[in-house]
């Protein structure tokens, strides 16, 4: 009865580990810690004084006697003023950048946290800040304060205040409305403690990037106030300093210049590639992949075309699914989704398939026409015949003739499916016209026939109304309008109705019904829930952790389950009518499909287990026409 | 008669219509409710999306202050700005569990939080308290130092009823608790609701949209539409003889093929 739960999923690589694996930020890394090191160590090398004048060896070549990179017009050390000079630049730009980054967070926090007039009143300050050319701004700072590297490091901090206080601002309003900042409250936390226990932490990724990201330009805007000859002032080297004294001399000793500017030029790359890298970590969005662009279709590994099928499918199937097996590999981890999944569908037929998440009934649908993503999806094996045509290995002009035209689709949610800049009307026609020779009139006279048919009041009006302005259940209705426009032979519904109120749903549900019965559509229907499987399908297999583990007609599985897993999970659902029968919960969790137990999958969780269940794989017996369980205790009763 | 536990009388909210140049029409969330909770019983709010019920939840437990309408705590009106005391004794729990544990601290930390600052215990009196937690929701305590990304929806739910649990309250508002996890993750949190209210004669507030949840739960439920409460009776009356259209209505919309074919 305990359900202590035990397994937690692997952990990801570390981050070092991922930053370690991007060669151009380890690059930048090298660079700026070869740099710095030379900087920082500059007392304890054996350089001469870098404002000692040496004027016989004035403007020396580079590689000259007692002076490796030359000397300048003073006949100072070069190498001696670089090293001392970029230990300046460095120490001005990042205190300079750790300076607005305190004082810009600050604003930025304390602005976004209390909202109202606070917020009114320090960004619009920042917007001030922000409306004039930063470089007028910081020379009229260092104009009022007078030229030295102090004042420039001072202009240099107040001009980039407002890059952190913006982003930080925007970051803190989304982060004060999450649920864990009103669980703190809950629990008696402050507004202080808040800010500095719930909502700092979460806001240093962005204050990490944005300083990676205005490092380098902070230090290239100190060099600029000191080329200027409003920073560093003689003797004093820094670089922008010494890029100025070099620029007069260009023509006679070109090295005083360059050797500057190509420092200059490494610190910025190396800095710059360094921020990449750290954002490319830190920034969610980049972090699952997102810059991946998955392909148009499903890659198919080669061998799994030639894989023929064991027993042959069924002669009046429209649809005939064997030994399908997709899997996906991430991080050199392989997730088998979908495992050995076989099954027919014949037409007008609805098939449900019942499972929990991560049971591999969606990227079972999602395969039929290849629309898994790749990377990291691959169907591995199988074969799935429609109308006796192989569909895996399918060339992909082919593929999408059948997509939307005579395999249609619906999907959980149709506000993320549906594009938001187009009228729903539109996206029928388009449904429409990409299958079908007709006018765009034509087209769209069908598809307010469509938006009619599935119960759209005034569709002809709703036709030009954005998904936006629609309700959830008139969203899915569309979605439904669209999987209907090429009058299909298949329709697969991918819990069309767990987003939706019940009493939409059972509204949903009736219409879905009645279109299967008047055109003899085949349904394929994804779902969690029995009570929808009994009201609306005639066949029902069920999955767990990628394999089916019980099939058989509606009324026989209900009636009678036959794998233990199909027969707890319908324990364990609440019966409206029946409060007082008791709940059954199956104790721990699913396998994760990368890491899945030889034998039955379900072992773990089962009250009727015996050691052989642990043993080999657990073949798919079959119990008689239709019905069969993946449990080798399936005849006992 | 007894007081009620928590009580609320007439509460209003609405949202938006504040615009600085435009005068936007406000959403009228929660029009007129008035519910009471008797110790160590729960009392079930059911509704669709857009109900206000989750709005009804949140000026409950003080997360939202309403419009106007009073909120009694044993008969003694809270304030605005809920007490420390109050927090003690009424909790909440959140619907989407990963959420509402922040990413960057440990289970221990997050458990810790209620018992620091709401009970004040000392380092060691917190370090027991956080391990009898854990037990009492079946999670084991090497969990404690991991961070919540490393726990499933179920797991994360029970971190996030340990957390409500920490300061012994008295009351549990419960929002949505199972909605988001699969069945047979939802059954053991069920369970283990049961098991806790037994334990602690816990009273809960019990949001929900599934009315199959809803009455084997609770023992007197209230139905929600357009920000009002339109039916409220005790759970054998309200599901065996629904009065208002809307609770027929919303009975009859359960696919419960179920109901007669199961045996189990």
């Amino acid at each position: 009865m305990t359900a202590t739960t035990t397994t937690l999923p692997a952990a990801r690589p570390g981050t070092w580990a991922r930053f370690g694996r991007n060669q151009l930020a380890v690059a930048g890394g090298l660079i700026l810690a070869a740099v710095a090191l030379l900087a920082i160590a500059a007392p304890l090398l054996p350089l001469p004084d870098p404002n000692a004048t040496d004027l016989p060896n004035r403007l020396a070549p580079v590689f000259s006697a007692g002076h490796l990179l030359g000397a300048d017009h003073l006949g100072r050390d070069m190498l001696s003023r670089i090293v001392w000079g970029t230990r300046v630049s460095l120490a001005v730009g990042l205190i300079a950048a750790v300076t607005a980054a305190v004082i810009g967070s600050t604003i930025g926090i304390v602005a976004g946290f209390c909202g109202r007039w606070v917020d009114g009143v320090l960004m619009r300050a920042i917007d001030m800040l922000m409306a004039f050319p930063y470089l007028l701004l910081a020379l009229a700072i260092v104009a009022a304060l007078g030229p030295g590297l102090l004042n420039a490091l001072f202009a240099i901090s107040i001009v980039n205040i407002p890059f952190f206080a913006r982003a930080v601002r925007g970051v803190t309003v989304g982060l004060k409305r999450r649920d864990y900042v009103a669980a703190a409250r809950l629990s008696g936390q402050g507004n202080l403690t808040i800010l500095t226990g719930e909502i700092l932490p979460n806001l240093l990724p962005v204050i990490v990037i944005t300083f990676s990201t205005t490092l380098g330009w902070m230090i290239l805007e100190t060099a600029g106030l000191s080329f200027l000859g409003l920073g560093a002032q003689p003797p004093q080297a820094d670089l922008g300093s010494m890029l100025g004294e070099g620029r007069s001399l260009l023509l006679v000793a070109p090295h005083i210049a360059l050797i500057p500017g190509l420092v200059i030029l490494l610190v910025v790359i190396g800095i710059n590639l360094v921020g990449d890298g750290i954002r490319d970590l830190v920034d969610p969005r980049l972090a699952s992949g997102g810059l991946v662009r998955p392909g148009p279709a499903t890659a198919v590994a080669c061998d799994a075309i030639r894989q023929q099928a064991g027993n042959p499918a069924a002669p009046d199937a429209i649809l005939s699914v064997r030994n399908l097996r997709t899997h996906f590999l991430l991080n050199e981890e392989r997730y088998k989704a979908v495992d050995d999944v076989s099954f027919d569908l014949r037409p007008g037929e609805c098939l449900g398939i019942v499972g929990e998440s991560g049971s591999g009934k969606s990227v079972t649908a999602l395969s039929l026409l290849g629309l898994v993503p790749t990377p990291p999806g691959v169907i591995v094996g199988g074969s799935i015949r429609y109308r006796g045509q192989e569909l895996l290995g399918l060339p992909l002009p082919k593929l999408q003739e059948l997509r939307g035209n005579r395999i249609a689709f619906i999907f959980q949610d149709p506000l993320g499916t549906l594009n938001p800049l187009m009228t729903v009307g539109e996206q029928i026609v388009e449904t429409i016209t990409r299958h079908q020779g007709v006018t765009h009139a034509e087209a769209l006279t069908h598809a307010i026939g469509l938006m009619d048919r599935v119960r759209i009041p005034n569709a002809r009006d709703r036709a030009s109304a954005y998904p936006h302005e629609l309700s959830g259940g008139q969203r899915q209705r569309i979605g439904i309008a669209m999987a209907l426009a090429n009058d299909p032979d298949i329709i697969i519904a991918d819990e069309p109705t767990t987003a939706l109120d019940v009493t939409i749903q059972a509204e949903v549900l009736k219409l879905l019904q009645d279109l299967r019965r008047e055109r003899d559509t085949a349904l394929l229907f994804i779902t969690h829930d029995f009570g929808v499987v009994s009201e609306l399908c005639d066949r029902v297999m069920v999955m767990y952790a990628g394999r089916i583990v019980e099939t058989g007609t509606t009324a026989e599985v209900l009636r009678d389950p036959r794998h233990p897993y199909t027969r707890r999970l319908m324990a364990c659902v609440p019966v409206l009518g029946q409060p007082e029968r008791a709940l059954d919960a199956i104790p721990g969790l699913p396998p994760a499909v990368n890491h899945l137990p030889p034998g039955c999958h379900f072992a773990d969780r089962c009250d009727r287990v015996i050691d052989r269940c642990r043993i080999g794989s657990i073949p798919l017996e079959d119990l008689g026409p239709g019905r069969s369980s993946r449990c080798i205790r399936a005849f006992e009763p | 008669m007894t007081h009620a536990l928590l009580e609320a009388a007439d509460l209003h909210k609405s949202f938006g219509g504040d615009g600085w140049f435009t005068k936007r029409q406000p959403v009228h969330a929660v029009r007129g409710v008035s519910i009471a909770v008797r110790p160590s019983e729960t009392l079930g709010i059911v509704g669709e999306s857009g109900s206000g019920k989750s709005t009804l939840a949140r000026m409950l437990v003080g997360l939202e202050t309403p419009d106007s309408g009073t909120i009694r705590m044993e008969g003694h009106a809270v304030a605005k700005r809920r007490s420390l005391d109050f927090h003690r004794q009424v909790q909440f729990v959140f619907q989407d569990a990963s959420s509402a544990l922040n990413p960057r601290k440990t289970i221990r930390r997050i458990l810790e939080d209620p018992l620091n600052h709401l009970l004040g215990l000392t380092r060691s009196r917190r370090r027991e308290r956080v391990e009898e937690l854990m037990a009492l929701v079946h999670l084991r305590p090497e969990f404690l130092d991991r961070y919540p990304h490393e726990f499933s929806g179920g797991q994360a739910q029970r971190i996030g009823i340990a957390r409500a649990l920490a300061a012994k309250p008295r009351l549990i508002v419960l929002d949505e608790p199972v909605s988001a996890l699969d069945v047979s993750i939802q059954a053991q949190i069920l369970l283990l609701l049961k098991k806790l209210q037994q334990e602690f004669g816990l009273a809960y507030v019990f949001i929900s949209h599934d009315l199959a949840v809803v009455e084997t739960l609770c023992d007197r439920v209230a139905v929600m539409r357009n920000g009002e409460i339109v039916e409220q009776a005790p759970r054998t009356t309200l599901f065996s003889q629904p009065r208002h259209p809307y609770t027929k209505t919303l009975l009859a919309s359960v696919p419960g093929g179920l109901a007669d074919t199961a045996t189990a």
